[in-house]
This record gives structure tokens, sequence and C-alpha cells, in this order.
């Protein structure tokens, strides 16, 4: 979190970057669809237009999605229950004012529009948001008078002008009336906003407007006598149709209800467990890398006759010491940045780290050189293993690799020392820990990331995740040298060359990475600067 | 005596010379000038929405028909993208991608550039510019003796900010001669933004005048494309401080195009500027009907607040939450404006911050690093603010906001001579910038002198 100042994570290893980010990924989870079919702030529109023999019925529909819902219920001062008294109120009112803004003329001349029936039903939006529904059924009477063989009927609605949504308006004809020419579909494609259809390209109808023609009651009875069976399925039809259809969208159900899973912060079992599997192979892909003590597990194994069981155990206490690691630095780094800003922090730890790698390498070194008895470095694992958690901490840019060498290499001089030694439980206990505790970049900014998304159970969730698929690896690399390690023991060499040279090459190498990674700390803080001459 | 009469006249001869090349230049660029400002009148434009319209449900049948047909897929891409424009909606962008999508599994970009052409302009517009970047690299690699893939490649750097390469693709583009007259307007207007970023206003109104240019001298002028030019013309009039130029730049755009969301939001803006917050207000209310942009929502919430209409301004800055949420939930839009707003509400700073260092990752323009660090000065993360505020004037950009948030650092750090500057910039370069933060600075530049003074 704190590198995004600093363009210096360049150079940080690929799998590493590729983890951190599909670690987001799972954190944020951004699935990419729209709350509301349509769009959160669609106020949609649908018009039934039923001619009948004397009456031309309008079943009158309004979705409104998640953000003009809001503002209908600030604006207003209501709250998202259908029965509550305010709500009725408004309901009355809106009907009142949609009906004033559709207009209906017949052969030019206008009808006027009685409210039947008003519904309102608020349904769950997304993000738990209501979005709102508003259904009316309007009629207007058509007198004989104003009916002339061939009959005119225009539709237009000007409710929300200019306002994003799906606008739908579709034409039947009753019993006794037939259209000859009608500017809309008869067949509705939203079911009444219940269902629109987006699983395929189609774009939001945008009609508002209709013109039919018709030829009235008078004129079509001879038509309508010749189909009588016909007359009553219609009717019955009609009938069904009284009671306007009221039902939260389909869509809106399956695809919020996944995102809210996100959203409320409680995540579903399936998706926790795919986060886990996911975050278990990021773990294991991890343990790949240099580092984490997986040479140290492998060489310790083989050099100290290590058993089965022993290496499952030292896996369990990596996945413990690692997932320890992690939360203990994140729980810090969350403390500290309140009083230290993480920059000016990074620089000193990078230097103290550096010294003491130095450090370690020039008493090896020294050991060796001077050929001090064996038991001493034993009794020193513990100081040794305490610093390297503390290097954890000085995780900044491409330093971890310098550090892993180092790591490895002080290893092939622990290989010399232990060999024909008993393992004591301690000592398993050290190395576990010794490989789990530095905890990985991409580990602590899924925490820190996970922290700032409020998703804080979850997180330490796949960091558990992380650390297990880590030392599964590892303990798989232990059982495989734990059954290969009477292959290797014939490659022992009990020469000058692994108990005296090699460790001293290495602590001589150890202290040079040291000096380098402290100065180039020094160098990234600005403390020292180097002009190379032109 | 001679040679120094000769010297005289020499010397005479070349300051005329030189006068007379200096005066061709001015009279030449005086003359540029007058033909672009004698433009004529904005007029209206017609829509080309029903035709359109019309047309979508054509391919939207075709592509329904014929599982294998790319190219109604491709124009049925563009023709939604061009909705998007219009109206920010964003329903239309998920249309796009999916048409864009489908074409390319139908056929592969190789066989199929116009597929990759509309994916990539739709993840443009979804602010997926990584994925829009490397399409356009692919895009130049496919069809090279084009420019138009060197205009999404600089688009796409330009957002990420890339800013160097973002100008070579830019001079990549231009190098094509011969290219329509819409192509020309791109050109110009990518020269503009460049300039503006660079802190050359002059050039940038003048490449955004030629813009304009161009694009009312196609045979039917794309409504959009033109207003959007006008708007472009009033937000740097605006950033100058020029709000009577900066509205009649909006009105025009309005005209060619009524109701054009963003010119409705400008246009209240600049009325605020001038202090007719009744008009702004009304004009905020009608933008936030037409899309309700966070942006949009906060500024009119703003004005509520400062005439005192503070349970208004409360639901408006709810209504930004709302927005966020609901941008959370479906995709991530509307991270920077959220992270704004926070940060000059003095609402939860550590979200805000969060906000804008997600976005910074992915997107390192010098308005990303200014959110990350306005936010980051008002989380009390001092350090990080002054690293990123470095990064936002590097390109040595002229706008007010941007050189407040850097006095409001500079002031946290008690630099007080690079914070008096700084606002003391921001208030001359546009002294009404912000309804709310335009008194902040003023306050804050009162109350150091008055400190001095006191120290004096």
């Amino acid at each position: 979190m704190v590198s995004h100042v600093q363009p210096t994570n360049k150079n940080r290893l690929p799998l590493l970057r590729f983890s951190a980010f599909v670690f987001c990924l799972l954190l944020a989870f951004p699935p990419g669809t729209l709350a509301h079919p349509m769009g959160n702030f669609s106020i949609n529109h649908y018009c039934g237009i039923r001619v009948e023999p004397s009456s031309v019925e309008l079943r009158y529909l309004i979705d409104m999605a998640e953000i003009p819902t809001f503002q209908e219920l600030q604006q207003n001062s209501i709250v998202a229950q259908a029965d509550d008294p305010r709500v009725r109120t408004y309901l009355a009112a809106q009907a009142e004012s949609f009906r004033k803004n559709l207009l209906l003329t017949l052969n030019g001349e206008p009808l006027t529009l009685q409210i039947e029936s008003q519904d309102i039903l608020f349904a769950a939006g997304a993000g738990q948001l209501p979005t709102m529904k508003i259904g009316l059924v309007l009629r207007a009477d058509q007198r004989e008078t104003q009916l002339a063989a061939v009959n005119e009927l225009r539709y237009s609605d000007s409710n929300f002008p200019g306002h994003a949504g799906w606008k739908e308006v579709i034409a039947t004809s009753g019993t006794q009336s037939r259209f000859i020419t009608s500017s809309v579909p008869a067949q509705d494609r939203s079911a009444q906003l219940t269902n629109y259809p987006t699983d395929m390209l189609s774009s939001p109808p945008q009609q508002l407007e209709a013109r039919l023609t018709f030829r009235s009651a008078g004129s079509t009875r001879g038509m309508t006598a010749a189909t009588p069976q016909a007359q009553p399925e219609q009717q019955k039809n009609a009938g069904l149709m009284q009671a306007i259809r009221m039902e939260p969208n389909r869509q809106a159900t399956p695809r919020s209800r996944f995102t809210e899973l996100i959203a409320s912060r409680q995540l579903g079992i399936g998706i926790i467990v795919l986060a886990g599997i996911v975050a278990a192979g990021l773990g294991a892909l991890h343990a790949l890398e240099p580092g984490h003590g997986k040479t140290i597990v492998a060489a310790y194994l083989v050099g100290s006759r290590g058993t089965a069981s022993q290496a499952m155990f030292l896996g369990l206490i990596v996945t413990a010491s690692h997932t320890i690691g992690v939360y203990l630095l994140g729980g810090i780094t969350l403390w500290a940045q309140r009083y230290i800003v993480p920059e000016q922090v990074y620089p000193v730890l990078g230097v103290l780290s550096g010294l003491i790698i130095a450090a370690l390498g020039f008493y090896l070194f020294l050991q060796r050189y001077v050929g001090v008895a064996v038991g001493l470095s034993h009794s020193h694992a513990g100081f040794v293993h305490s610093h390297r958690s503390l290097l954890g901490f000085s995780d900044s840019a491409g330093e971890s690799e310098a550090r892993d060498h180092a790591a490895e290499i002080r290893v092939v001089t622990e290989r010399a020392d232990r060999m024909d030694k008993r393992v004591p439980l301690r000592e398993l206990m050290a190395l576990g820990i010794t490989g789990g505790i530095i905890p990985c970049p991409a580990a602590l900014v899924v925490l820190l990331s996970a922290v700032a998304l409020h998703r804080i159970g979850f997180g330490l969730f796949l960091i558990l995740s992380f650390s297990l698929g880590l030392a599964a690896v590892l303990m798989v690399m232990g059982l495989l040298m734990v059954f290969a390690r009477n292959f290797m023991s014939r490659f022992r060499n009990e020469g000058p060359l692994f108990t005296r040279w090699l460790p001293m090459a290495s602590g001589g190498v150890m202290s040079v990475l040291g000096f380098g990674i402290a100065a180039k700390a020094l160098l990234a803080a600005g403390i020292v600067q180097i002009h190379w001459p032109a | 005596m001679g040679t120094k009469k000769r010297m005289l006249f020499l010397v005479a001869a070349a300051g005329l010379a030189g006068l007379a090349f200096a005066g061709h230049d001015w009279l030449r660029n005086s003359l540029h000038r007058r033909k672009l400002d004698v433009l004529a009148p904005a007029t209206l434009l017609p829509s080309d929405r029903p035709e359109a319209e019309q047309t979508i449900r054509y391919l939207e049948q075709r592509a329904k028909d014929d599982p294998d047909d790319f190219i109604a897929r491709n124009k049925l891409a563009t023709y939604y993208l061009q909705l998007v424009r219009e109206t920010g909606d964003l329903t239309y962008l998920n249309l796009a991608s999916r048409a864009a999508t489908s074409s390319l599994n139908t056929l592969p970009a190789e066989h199929n550039v116009g597929g990759l052409v509309v994916l990539t302009q739709a993840e443009f517009a979804s602010h997926d510019f990584i994925g829009a970047r490397d399409h356009a690299k692919r895009l130049a690699e496919l069809d090279s003796d084009k420019s138009y893939p060197h205009q999404l490649l600089g688009d796409a750097l330009l957002e990420l900010g890339d800013y160097d390469q973002a100008q070579i693709a830019f001079w990549r583009m231009e190098q094509f001669i011969d290219v329509p007259g819409l192509t020309q307007a791109t050109i110009e207007q990518r020269a503009s933004r460049m300039a503006f970023l660079r802190g050359d206003a002059k050039t940038a109104q003048r490449k955004m005048q030629a813009a304009l240019v161009h694009a009312l001298a196609v045979p039917r002028p794309p409504r959009e494309a033109v207003a959007w030019c006008r708007w472009q013309l009033g937000e740097i009039a605006f950033s100058i401080g020029d709000y009577p130029g900066a509205e009649r730049h909006y009105r025009d755009a309005l005209t060619t195009f009524p109701d054009y969301f963003r010119a409705v939001a400008s246009l209240a803006r600049a009325r605020a500027a001038q202090g007719d917050v009744t008009a702004a207000i009304q004009l905020y209310e009608h933008a936030v009907y037409l899309l309700p942009d966070p942006s949009f929502v906060a500024a009119l919430g703003d004005l509520y607040w400062l005439v005192g209409r503070e349970k208004d301004a409360a639901a408006q800055y709810r209504l930004v939450g709302v927005i966020a949420h609901l941008s959370a939930v479906s995709g991530y839009l509307y991270n920077r404006q959220q992270a704004l707003f926070l940060a000059d509400h003095d609402l939860d700073s550590q979200q805000a911050y969060s906000l804008a260092a997600q976005e910074y990752a992915v997107r390192c323009d010098i308005y990303g690093a200014d959110a990350l660090a306005w936010t980051a000065l008002k989380a009390g993360r001092l350090t990080e603010a002054q690293f990123a505020i470095k990064d936002v004037l590097h390109l040595g950009t002229q706008d007010a906001k941007l050189f407040y948030h850097a006095g409001m650092i500079a002031h946290a750090s008690g630099d007080e001579t690079s914070a008096r500057e700084y606002l003391h910039r921001a208030l001359s370069l546009s002294p009404q910038f912000d309804p709310l933060q335009a008194p902040i600075a003023r306050k804050t530049l009162m109350s150091m002198d008055g400190q001095s003074r006191a120290a004096d």
C-alpha cells in the first residue's frame, strides 16, 4: 500500500505481483455487472394499451432503479415500506402526477384518464438498496359519439423526459376492436418490467409514444360474430389482467444476490471455499519462489535423518508461523502507520537488516577461519532466528532476493554442522518458525487490502489458506527429501571443503551481501548519495 | 566613416527584417485567430438518435438471427459506444462490451480488426486502461498503416499517466496525412489536451478551436463531437478563470446538443463561479437528473449547503455514498470522485485514502496522483502527500485545484513560502475554482499573512 508513491516496485518478482493481484481480485470481486438490469440510475417505463369497445385501458408501470429510488425516498421523507401511510399518500400523489403526463387522444380529442388502481412495490436491489415499482391501471371512456368508422388513437408519455431507462409501449385490442395499424408491437419484451432481456444483445426500447388506428366496434361486428369461440376466452383473459402485475425483477435477484454477498461482508460458503482454494494454490506457487526456508527444510531433513512425521510437523509449524508472521506484521504496520510514516521506517529497517546479515556472515566466516567448535553455532541458533524474523520487516523493493540467497548460503554452512545429529523438537520448531515467519509481501498486501476494504475476517482467512498452500509444498518437499535421503547421503562429504572452505566462502559472501543491502537502503533513503562521474 | 555607416545600415536592415518577420508572424497568428473567432454562431445539430435507434434494432435482429455475423456485432458496438458518449448511460457500455466480445469470439482479432477496435474503445470507456493500452498496441501491429491505433494507444497511456509515451503515440498519429476531417479533429483534440497538461492553455485553446473547425467541416457534423469540443473549450476557459467565456462555450455546446450532461453540469459550475447560485442549483439538479455522476451530486450538495439548505445538502451527500456503494458492487468507475468527495468534505479520510491508493496503483496520471496526495494529506500521511504532489506538478499543469492541494500540503508541512505561492497561484489562476474549497484557500492564505504580520 505504501509503495504506491514510489515507483520502485518494478523489479519485484512477477509471480509475487501476480499473486498479490489475484488476491486483491479475490477480495474485491468486481463482478462487472450492473445492479439493476437496466443500470442503477434508470427509470423504466412500461405501458400496455388495451383498446376495448367502450374504453381504453392503460397498464402503466414505472420501475425505478436504486439511485432514483433513493432520491425519491429522500426527497419525500418516506421509508421503503408499501403499507406505510406516508407511502400511501406519496403513491396517490405520484399516481396523479404520472396520470397528468400521459396524453391519450382519440381522433385528435384528448381523453380523460381515470386511475382505477395504484400499487407500489419495493424490491431489494443491489447492495441492500431498495428499488421501487409503481403500477397504475388507468381507463378512459370513449363515447359512441367520439368514434368514427376508422379511429386514430395517440398515446404519449412525458414522465421523466430525457431520463435513461427501458421505455416500452405495447398495444393490444379487445374483443371487438381490430387494429389496422399500430406503431408499437403487441408482444411485450420485458414481461411488464419483471424480466428484462439482458442475456443477449438487445438495447432498451425507447418508445414513449404510440399511434394506433382501429375500426370501432360497430364496423367490426360482423368479424367478431364469425369467431364466437374466441370471445369467452378473451374475456377470461381480460378478467385475469385486471390486477397489475407487480413482481420484483427476475434478473436482479440472482445477480444482486452474488454481489451483495460481497457488499454485505457475508460471503457465501461456496465463494469462501473457492477463494480459499485459490489462495492455497497461490501459496503453493509462492513456496516455489526462492526463500521461505524450503531449502532449510530440505537440507535439514536430509542432514538430520528426519522422519516423515517430522516433515509433516515441520509443515504445520511453517503454516502457523507464516500466518502469525503476517498477522503480526500487518498489525504492527496498521498500528505504526498512525505514528510513523512507513517510508521513513523502511530504510531504517533495511539498513538494520543489512548490517545484521553482514554481522552474521562475518561471524560465520570468523568461526570457520579460526575453527571454533561446532557446538557454538547451535547455541546461537535462537539468536539467528529472532533476527531473521526481524529481517522480514525490511521486505521492501528487490531486497528479498538477496536475503533469500543469504539464507540459502547459510543453510549450506548449517548443513555441514548438523550432519549425523539427532533431531531435537526444539530445533525442529525453530526451523519451522524460521521458514515461515518471513512474511511475504504478497500476503501482507492481501491483509492490508482486506483491512482497507473492511473485510478483515475474510483477509485473515485468505492468509491462512495461503499459508496452508505454502506449507503443503514444504511438506511434500520434506517428504521427498526424507525418501530420497538414502540416495542423497551417498554423496556425503566430510572433507575440509564442506566443513571449512565452503562455509567460509559463504560467510564472506553473506557479509558482502549484508553490506550491500545496508548500502542500498541508505541510498534509497537519500541518507547517502553517490554522484557517478559522467 | 563609411564602414560605420555601412554597419549602421546593416543593423537597421536586420532590425527591420526581424520586425517584419515578427510582424508577419503576429499578423498571421492574429488572422488565424480571427478566422477561428468568427466561426459561425452555434446552431442546433439534428440528433441522429431516431435513425440510430432504428439501425440498432435492425442490427440487433441480425446479430440474433446469425450468431456468426461479427460485422453486425462490431457495428452495434460502435452505435452503443456512441450512445454511451451521448448519455453517459453505462447500460450501453455493458452492451458494447458484450457485442465486441462476442464478435471476437466469432472471429479472432487477426481477421477481425474491427472487433478489436470496439473492444479497445469499450475497455477505455470502462476505465480498463491497461486492457485498452495492450489492445491498442496489438492494433498498431495489425493495422500499421492507420492513424487510429496510435490515438487509442495515446489515450490509454495518457490515462495511465505515461505522458511521454502518450506524446509519442500522438506524434505518430499526426504523421498520417490525408485523414478524414473527424480524425483531423481528434488529432487537434489530443494536441490540445497535451498542451493543457503541460500548462499551455493558449495553445490548448487554439488546438481545440481547430478541432471544432474540423468537426464542423464534415458533411453531417455529429453533434456529440461538436458539443464535446465546445465543452472542452469551456473547460479550458474556466481553468484560467475566464468564467463568462467558459459560460459562452457551455451554452454553445447546449445549443448544439441540448441536455448534453457534461455541458449542463459545467454551465452550473460556471454560473456558481459568477455568483449566481440559484441558477447553478437548478442546472446541477438537471445534470443530476440526466446522469447522477457523483461529482455533480456532490457539487449540488455543496451549493445547497452554501445557501443554507443543510437538509438537502445532506441528502445529496448521502446519495454520493449510495452511488459509491453501488459502484463498488458493480465495478469501479467512480473511485476517484468518491475519494475526492470524502477528502473535500473531511469525511472518512482513511477510506478516501485507500480508494485513491487503489486507483493510483493502476492509474498513475497526475489527477490520480492529485487524488492520492489530497486524500493522503487528509488521512495524516503527510510524507506520502508530499511525494505525490511532486508527481502532480511535474508536467507544469496550470490547474487551480492542483495548486490549491499543493498549497495545503505545503502549509501542513510548515513550508509557508511554498504554501503561500501555491495558494496565490491557485487563486489568481481561477479565483472561484470551487465554491467550497476556494474560500478555504483564501482563508488559509489570509491566516498565514496574519501570522507573519503578527510575527513582525
